[in-house]
């Protein structure tokens, strides 16, 4: 089973709020949820859609088509009327004027929630509406409706009930049950988190304790819930990226376990942050999120272009690692690396995940975290306020006397044993999808979710890796790898082949890399990629 | 516990300023305001910026931290934020603070943590050989620029006073008992506080001289409670005012 629900409408009109509920409701029910939210960079208005794919076992990516498409509003309709395929349910608000089929339907959303309570609740009605399609018991969406507008006061929940039952009642004719998920499936313990809560959450279970920020989709979440859980004073916002990064880092010289979330623009103003961290041995893990560039480029939509700029890092021969989660389980295992990587080495650490990963929402089994080792390798750091042992700290080359020094050796010996402090690989650097060795598909970040569902389609021929550590790059540990598959497809969520020219610079078999693009904002299909393999696979 | 003195607070390190430096006399008078509030130097964490007076830094026995150009503040912030308990000191030049770390000079006044930042202002660039500064008088001629400045030179002091920072003072390097006084009620006020620091850069700038400062700067005189009269003083005088311009009360 596999199914996507569309929500596609109008910003600000409730499709997403809507979209939150219903995901969470079918997580509730049992099923495997991923619910990937499209939104405008404007407050109201614009295009918006959330889909949600449900199925019985763990879904990480979109579908090409939506087998229901629930639309109000031209906004919607215009974008989306094209995502629909032969086998796609259309559920249409009246206003649109679609002409009826087997297939689309019209029905009056706004015109009943008009009648049952207000013209805002539309797309509760539709909610209903859905609700009713797929199945669901009333109750199933009463509860997270109740608790999504809790906050609107006894008077807002009533009527949107009253929308609710309107759209159950709307069209009873329609019925797209879902299969029961199955009874394990259903007890299991599981969470429904989108990536940015994930870095939140694990950033808290690591010991977290200062974080600065300024506001940046898709990081903006991270920020937000670190400061409703941190005391007050340990979450600043700050009046730049610039100052985020350098407050982060007096934190953590004075002993905080500090984390700072931006997103590409963001980590263009903290590279100069993230060299002095480096110079002066300041542990930090700078989360990126990243999302359409270059410049303010499509600040709300998906891509994977800052590859370049966190492996360079800064001016100068800034060494700091790049973890790369693909997905949110590896958010909950890799930050706490990342935080002892930190420590261990002194140095800061960038995290580099993507929009996709931080804002879609996952179910997913709950990871625990041990924060023993990053508080074992904080141990010993000297800090200010200890007696005896004040020392000196700068961005300056220091000599041995402590004080900068432009003296050649001294530099080079002392910028060498710099550089020694971070091996040379660090552990569990990739994940690998063992499926077969006539082609190895290679990603990173969100992009996993749809490599995984496209490979399982050719089974014993395609496997798949995605590297966790991008630096330092695991060359040895892929090399091994590599020389068991024939080809390698590579999938870079940007222009210009960040990830392909990162793999060319380490392996010499170039004429073995294939490379498919993408950067309209939209993250790779899983029936795309399985387009793409089969293409590589008859090209042998 | 040994008698703590100036001396405490020294790294021994011979500073690699000109001789005549005006943040010879800024050193000195940190040292002596430490010594006489008897702060141990484990308690004490100073962040400086980068240029000549960015060195400081590194030659008081201390925690310190030589950061990055204009960042002397958020870094001090952070460290303030995470150990209350220390006594943070931020400390830089007037390109550092007014040019490329303006931004974080109005912000750190207006979050107002219990810093205390000290300018050492000489109107120039001395570490890259004399450009002008944020500061620079209109008609100013630095050495390494070709033109006299034909900008407006800021007035830091009536720009702290505007942040609603609690603490405003300036002094004269070359007035070393005043400067120390300041400095000292700076660290003891709770709150951010604010020293601007006149400070000769004997090499390249032949204008704003220890006898410049001498003939320039003029006691403040106005009631330092009154934030109105803080304005209004500091800017009829175009900055040029010594002693504590305002304190919140």
């Amino acid at each position: 089973m596999h199914y996507c629900i569309k929500l596609s409408g109008t910003q600000g009109d409730g499709v997403d709020t809507v979209g939150e509920i219903l995901a969470l409701a079918l997580h509730a029910a049992g099923y495997w949820v991923y619910a990937y939210r499209n939104f405008s960079s404007r407050i109201r208005g614009g295009y918006s859609s959330h889909e949600i794919v449900i199925a019985d076992s763990p879904v990480r990516a979109k579908k090409q088509h939506p087998d229901v498409l629930v639309c109000i509003g031209e906004d919607g309709w215009s974008r989306d009327a094209q995502t629909v395929s032969d086998s796609s349910l259309v559920l249409a608000d009246t206003s649109l004027h679609l002409a009826a089929s087997a297939q689309c339907f019209s029905l009056p959303f706004t015109d009943t929630a008009r009648a049952a309570s207000q013209v805002q609740h539309k797309w509760i009605v539709a909610l209903g509406a859905v609700g009713a399609l797929l199945g669901l018991a009333e109750s199933e969406l009463e509860v997270p409706v109740a608790a999504a507008l809790a906050h609107k006061g006894e008077g807002i929940i009533a009527g949107n009930l009253r929308a609710l039952k309107a759209g159950y009642a709307l069209a009873p004719h329609l019925v797209l049950p879902l299969p029961p998920p199955s009874q394990g499936t259903r007890l299991e313990a599981r969470r429904l988190v989108s990536g940015g809560q994930a870095v939140a959450e694990a950033a808290l279970a690591c010991g977290c304790d200062f974080t600065a920020g300024y506001p940046i989709s898709p990081a903006t979440g991270v920020f937000e819930h670190l400061a409703r859980h941190l005391p007050v004073g340990r979450a600043v916002q700050t009046e730049d990226e610039i100052a985020a990064v350098d407050m982060a880092i007096g934190a953590s010289y004075a002993g905080a376990t500090a984390l700072v979330a931006t997103s590409g623009p963001g980590l263009s103003l903290m590279i100069e942050g993230i060299g002095l961290a480096f110079a002066t041995k300041t542990p930090l893990v700078i989360v990126n999120g990243q999302r359409s560039g270059p410049s303010t480029g499509m600040p709300t939509k998906h891509e994977q272009s800052d590859l370049a700029l966190a492996l360079a890092g800064g001016h100068g021969d800034v060494s700091a690692p790049v973890f790369c989660p693909s997905s949110v389980e590896e958010i909950y295992t890799d930050l706490p690396s990342a935080f002892h990587a930190a420590e261990l080495y002194r140095t800061p650490v960038i995290f580099l995940t993507d929009l996709g990963l931080m804002l879609a929402r996952a179910s997913m089994h709950p990871v625990t975290i041990d924060a023993t080792p990053i508080r074992n390798a904080k141990e010993g750091r000297v800090i200010p306020g200890i007696s005896g042992k004040m020392f000196h700290v700068s961005g300056n080359q220091l000599g041995s006397t402590g004080l900068p020094t432009e003296m050649p050796a001294q530099r080079q010996a002392q910028f060498s044993a710099r550089l020694k402090m971070i091996p040379s690989e660090l552990l569990s650097s990739f994940t690998y999808i063992e499926g077969g060795e006539e082609l190895l598909v290679i990603a990173i970040g969100s992009t996993r979710g749809a490599v995984e569902a496209a490979v399982a389609n050719f089974p014993g021929r395609v496997s798949a890796v995605f590297p966790r550590v991008l630096k330092p790059f695991p060359t040895k540990a892929l090399a091994a790898l590599l020389t068991r598959h024939k080809k390698y497809l590579i999938l870079d969520a940007n222009a210009t082949g960040q990830l392909l020219q990162i793999f060319r610079s380490h392996f010499a078999c170039h004429e073995r890399f294939v490379s498919r693009f993408r950067y309209d904002g939209e993250p790779f299909m899983p029936a795309e990629v399985a387009k793409y393999i089969a293409e590589v696979l008859a090209n042998d | 516990m040994t008698e703590l003195s100036r001396k405490s607070y020294d790294r021994g390190h011979q500073p690699t300023w000109c001789t005549g430096c005006g943040d010879y006399g800024v050193l000195r008078a940190v040292q002596e305001a430490l010594a006489a509030l008897a702060i141990p130097p484990h308690l004490v964490a100073a962040v400086s910026g980068i240029g000549c007076s960015g060195r400081i830094s590194g030659y008081l026995n201390a925690y310190t931290f030589h950061s990055a150009h204009g960042r002397a503040l958020p870094v001090a912030e952070g460290i303030k934020r995470h150990n209350p308990e220390l006594t943070v000191l931020a400390l830089g030049g007037d390109g550092d603070g007014f040019a490329i770390g303006l931004g974080h000079t109005l912000h750190a006044a207006r979050r107002n943590q219990d810093i205390t930042y000290i300018t050492m202002t000489n109107y120039l660039y001395g570490l890259t050989k004399g450009q002008l500064s944020p500061v620079s008088p209109q008609g100013f001629k630095a050495r390494g620029t070709p033109h006299p400045s034909s900008h407006a030179g800021l007035n830091q002091a009536l720009l702290l006073l505007a942040t609603g920072a609690g603490f405003v003072a300036q002094a004269s390097s070359g007035r070393l008992l005043e400067l120390i006084e300041l400095i000292r009620q700076g660290i003891a006020y709770p709150g951010f506080a604010y020293i601007n620091v006149f400070s000769p850069c004997v090499t390249f700038n032949q204008v704003h001289t220890y006898a410049w400062a001498n003939e320039n700067l003029h006691t403040a005189t106005h009631d330092s409670t009154d934030l109105t009269a803080a304005m209004v003083r500091v800017n009829e005088s175009q900055g040029l005012l010594t002693g504590v311009l305002y304190r919140k009360q």
